[in-house]
């Protein structure tokens, strides 16, 4: 993980040094590969980081990015991630029980400050329904989960375009009503999902300290 | 049928070939082909090929100081990777040549036009 990191890091400082032309050639490469899901992280990194260093030494030749990219750098980047190994199964299943927790957590604590925060100025209900919650808990990760897939892949269809500019706005507009589309559900679930299961009644340090407990069992999972 | 997708097929041996002679790190294999004679091909193409040849275990990498500046990859070519690059010369000889013949390039063994 820490080798992986000191490559994104050195990549950032050395693709600096590329101008104009290469440098946003090599940026819609590495955004393609990157969100690769399938892609084992370090051997994408290593691989673009090979590259770029050709890129820079050619770049110091006189030779521009076309000249190793070719006529079509979707075609190559798509050849290229074909002979990279992919990231095994039990780092995605990891990742996405992970993001599962977070989710959980940043719920139990928002729903703590809120037990907190509003009696102070209205009277509430502090009773919820415990199939509610974890009704919801599992439909937000799972149009997070389907969120980060979607972006992932407007972004990828964004790349290697002539008009950069026109491709991102499309994408962004996109993006945008996805977004409307997914949190329309997740509001419509709270509002209208009769309550069931059973009721619990509980104090608000009392989420926040269940917040925290499943953040750090997150953190653990994602190791 | 163009000369680059004619010698796709060949550019492993070509890649193996050069590593052969003397292990070397990406841009420097690039320009090595290129001066070979080879400058159709477009520089990128050996990373794809690279990968292959390491999966198959043909090849290693390894990271390495050069005379020159910073730590490159340098690849070097396998005792596996030794064995397949002479059948598949082998292979190309027994092509050549008929092909050569039946293409009207006359005779390879006897040198003439």
């Amino acid at each position: 993980m820490d080798m992986t990191k000191a490559l994104i890091q050195e990549n950032n400082d050395k693709r600096e040094l590329l101008t104009g032309d290469n440098k946003k050639m090599y940026e819609d490469f590495l955004v393609y590969l990157r969100t690769d899901l399938r892609i084992d992280e370090y051997q994408g990194e290593e691989i673009l980081m090979e590259i770029l260093n050709h890129l820079l030494e050619a770049q110091a030749d006189g030779v521009d990015a076309d000249e190793i990219f070719g006529n079509n750098p979707k075609g190559f980047a798509d050849e290229l991630i074909a002979e990279l190994p992919s990231e095994k199964k039990r780092g995605r299943t990891d990742f996405i029980a992970g993001q599962f927790l977070n989710i959980v957590a940043f719920l139990l604590i928002i729903q703590g400050m809120l037990s907190f925060v509003l009696p102070y100025f209205t009277e509430i209900d502090q009773s919820v329904g415990l199939g509610n919650t974890v009704l919801l808990g599992i439909m937000i990760t799972i149009i997070v989960l389907t969120a980060i897939r979607v972006v992932f892949k407007l972004i990828r269809q964004s790349l290697f375009k002539e008009n950069h500019k026109k491709a991102e706005r499309i994408a962004m507009l996109k993006a945008a009503v996805y977004g409307m589309f997914g949190f329309g559900i997740i509001m419509a679930a709270a509002v209208f999902v009769p309550e069931f299961g059973p009721v619990i009644n509980v104090e608000w340090w009392a989420y926040i300290i269940g917040g925290l407990v499943v953040y750090v069992i997150g953190k653990l999972v994602k190791k | 049928m163009s000369r680059t997708q004619l010698l796709k097929g060949i550019l492993d041996a070509c890649i193996m070939m050069v590593i052969k002679e003397q292990p070397v790190y990406g841009y420097e294999l690039a320009l090595k082909l290129q001066e070979a004679g080879l400058p159709e091909i477009t520089q990128g193409t050996i990373y794809p090929v690279l990968l292959r040849l390491q999966k198959k275990g043909y090849i290693t990498s390894e990271q390495r100081e050069s005379p020159s500046g910073p730590k490159r990859k340098y690849y070097f070519l396998s005792a596996e990777g030794q064995d397949e690059l002479k059948s598949i010369s082998d292979e190309w000889e027994k092509i050549v040549i008929p092909v050569n013949k039946l293409l009207g390039k006359g005779d390879v063994k006897n040198g003439y036009d």
